[in-house]
């Protein structure tokens, strides 16, 4: 394990290589078994003095401060975070280099030692299986304590937590109006568009929001055909009955509404049934028409709560 | 005489390393190494979240938005999403920051997850590593924790549609999603302290918690020696073998952390991780025109775009596609990890300690259900991209969604087959050779 008599390097090497290095060197084949195979040198391996080391470590530690400064420099000055990336890699590039050395030139091989009686009690310990196998009245006991626990939880939680709000601000009569709170009119939405539309008091109240587009065609059973003004111009929640997406894009071709989300698919013409994709309701309908000044307002709530269809069934 | 560094190294040296009466081994190889990436990237991820927590505010009260980005000058955000442009804007080096704290991320997860698979293809979770084996199941948990937090803490739109589907999974849970959502996001979405739990979550809870287990995983590699491949050289039944931590694998150790800290630097030089210039913040029933979650995250987008709509009404209970593929599917994916070693040992009846690690075809059955738990997750990561694939196939979505839902049963049933089929061959081959070579050495002593 006399380190420095293997090392074939004559003259230090440049500083700028990953250099041509020998395999590890020392114990490179494990020693074996236990005890007094171990390397017996005085000193630890880290201690052995290698003269040429100072030589490449002191290279690439100037050429990591260097990149250090460089990179303080790039932050300071407002350099592009490129140059402040590049320049800071550098640093970390010479440690790994100089690392690089030391764990070639310095290696001492591998060691090995024998489990046996010395690990015996530690290794012993792996007791997942050992335990649920010998005591099965322990594990029956703690399966039907959790289980018991989780029905309590779970009527607890019921009876004690928060409940999701049913219905929405929409109220008949309530007024139709834009992302900047101007009420809307017919007239406001073209042919194949779509407007974003919120209860006059409940602006950005995500729940609230409707599409209001109008069809290029007659819309089909089982539209209500009641809360439609103009014949075409249709009111849809925009939450997606699936994940709670905003159902953002809208397809003229087909008239479909589609969720950037997840591509769930619903049919502008017949009452937004889902076409295509995860969601299994429709996107809930509201209500709409005109009041005495022409301005678009709700007849009524939505039918049913809007949003994601959650795991509990409305009642 | 001695420095004190000298008389550290020493210390450290008898209690671990080399001199030790019992050193602590460390197996070296480009698998191995993977675990230890993860953890030189945890550092970084660390030493950049401490950093971007000094300018970081996670309320979303609007504010007035004034500093150098143009997009943003003068307008009303979000107080996080503001914050978050004031760090890629406005402070020195602040982009720099975040593009390595994301960059580092991906990083942090593509090594977690080869570290195990890893574990599962070499039957490393075998006794008497299967304790060790579940808390690093534990520890995958708190990454993905903190992937999902940490991705909700900008508050743009991307943080707004992850948001709402977390929502939208917990609202799925039958008999209690009505009171879970809210409960969990402090009112009706988007809930008033939903970002502000984020970030308590992804600074203050996951972290540390990842910290301390991280802590029990490395020190029961220490207690269990690593495992190892068969070799020649030693019997690895009987003997523990692997480079003594000090110095050599502290060595490599640092030699790694400092290289793949310069690769990910190197990587934020060239790539923009992060920069949200063109993300607009949150805003209530907004959406962009494609929605994707980090990679990592891509098997959960993938299930709830391919599983089809389901509307199973039993009693109180709604069975829904959210439920299927945003909870019960990843549950089970999760389940497997912790569930198999368990059915493995009970079904071949092994009880008995393992120092070897096996090949990945070894045994028809681990072969099976690691290619059954890999092709699932890749066919559902790949779904997340259906929209993307569409657009670059430019053709319809529907074909390429019906594609992937074909795939998503045939691909899992044929990889299982044939990693079956290959293990088995596997088994005769080796069984022929050794066959075959006892055959000789019988011809030979006659």
């Amino acid at each position: 394990m006399s380190g420095s008599e293997e090392r074939p390097e004559p003259t230090p090497p440049p500083p700028d290589a990953g250099a041509p290095h020998t395999e590890p060197t020392g114990g490179g084949r494990p020693t074996e078994p236990a005890g007094a195979s171990r390397p017996s040198e005085p000193g630890s391996p880290i201690d052995r003095s290698d003269e040429r080391s100072p030589v490449w470590i002191l290279g690439w530690a100037l050429i990591g401060v260097a990149g250090l400064v460089g990179g303080a420099w790039a932050v300071a000055t407002g350099a592009s975070t490129e140059v402040q990336a590049a320049a800071l890699a550098v640093p970390f590039m010479a440690t790994a280099i100089v690392f690089h050395h030391l764990v070639v030139t310095r290696d001492a091989g591998e060691l090995s030692f024998e489990r046996g009686e010395r690990l015996a009690d530690e290794l012993a310990e792996d007791h997942v299986a050992a335990t649920i196998g010998r005591r099965p009245l322990l594990v029956r006991s703690a399966v039907a304590a959790a289980a018991l626990g989780a029905v309590g939880g779970l009527v607890g939680l019921r009876q004690l937590g928060p409940r999701r709000g049913r219905g929405s601000a929409w109220a008949p009569g309530v007024p139709l109006v834009t992302n900047d709170g101007d009420r809307l009119r017919p007239g406001d939405v073209p042919e194949g568009g779509v407007v974003t539309a919120w209860p006059q008091d409940a602006v950005d109240v995500e729940a609230a929001a409707v599409m209001v587009i109008r069809l290029r065609q007659d819309p089909l059973d089982p539209t209500d055909l009641g809360g439609v003004v103009d014949d075409r111009l249709v009111a849809y929640s925009r939450i997606c009955t699936h994940a709670g997406c905003p159902v953002a894009l809208y397809r003229d071709r087909d008239q479909a509404l589609f969720c950037p989300c997840h591509q769930a698919t619903f049919d502008a013409r017949r009452a937004a049934t889902p076409t295509f994709g995860p969601a299994s309701g429709p996107l809930p309908q509201l209500p709409i028409g005109t009041d005495d000044d022409g301005f678009l307002v709700a007849l009524d709530d939505f039918p049913v709560t809007p949003g994601p269809l959650g795991g509990e069934v409305e009642r | 005489m001695t420095s004190p560094v000298a008389s550290l190294a020493h210390a450290i040296d008898r209690r671990v390393g080399r001199s030790a009466p019992r050193p602590s081994l460390w197996a070296i190889d480009v698998w191995r190494l993977l675990g230890h990436l993860a953890v030189a990237m945890f550092v970084i991820l660390a030493v950049t979240g401490l950093l971007l927590a000094i300018w970081y505010d996670p309320s979303t009260e609007p504010v007035t938005y004034q500093g150098s980005s143009e997009l943003y000058d003068g307008h009303t955000l979000p107080a996080n999403f503001a914050s978050v442009v004031h760090i890629s804007e406005d402070v020195p080096g602040g982009l720099l920051l975040r593009r390595v704290h994301v960059a580092a991320s991906h990083l942090f997860v593509a090594a977690t997850v080869l570290h195990l698979l890893r574990i599962l293809f070499t039957g490393a979770y075998r006794r008497p590593r299967l304790a060790n084996h579940l808390v690093g199941v534990g520890l995958l948990l708190l990454v993905l924790g903190m992937l999902y937090t940490g991705e909700n803490l900008p508050f743009d739109l991307v943080s707004g549609a992850s948001l709402r589907i977390g929502y939208a999974a917990l609202m799925s849970i039958p008999l209690v999603g009505d009171t879970l959502a809210p409960l969990a996001f402090g009112g009706e979405f988007p809930g008033g302290d939903v970002v502000t739990r984020s970030w308590f979550l992804h600074v203050f809870v996951l972290p540390p918690l990842f910290v301390g287990g991280l802590a029990l995983h490395l020190w029961l590699v220490h207690r269990r020696t690593p495992a190892e491949w068969p070799r020649e050289d030693v019997d690895v039944h009987r003997c523990a073998v692997g480079r003594p931590l000090w110095p050599d694998a502290s060595a490599r150790f640092a030699m790694l952390g400092a290289g793949a800290t310069a690769l990910v630097l190197a990587s934020a030089a060239l790539i923009p991780w992060a920069d949200l210039e063109l993300e607009g913040p949150f805003r209530p029933a907004e959406a962009a025109n494609t929605l994707h979650p980090p990679w990592s995250l891509f098997f959960l987008s993938g299930g709830l775009r391919i599983v089809p709509a389901i509307d199973l009404v039993i009693g109180p209970v709604r069975i829904t596609n959210m439920l299927v593929a945003g909870v019960i599917i990843p549950g089970i994916l999760i389940a497997a990890l912790v569930v198999y070693p368990l059915i493995e040992r009970a079904v071949l009846g092994d009880d008995i300690v393992h120092h070897e690690l096996a090949g990945p075809l070894d045994l028809p059955l681990r072969a099976g259900v690691t290619a059954a738990i890999t092709a699932v997750t890749l066919v559902l990561t790949g779904a997340a991209g259906v929209d993307v694939i569409a657009y670059w196939l430019r053709s319809p979505v529907e074909g390429v969604i019906w594609a992937f839902r074909i795939a998503l049963v045939v691909v899992p049933v044929a990889a299982t087959l044939l990693a079956v089929r290959a293990a088995r061959r596997h088994a005769e081959r080796a069984a022929g050779t050794a066959g075959s070579a006892g055959h000789d050495d019988a011809e030979a002593t006659t």
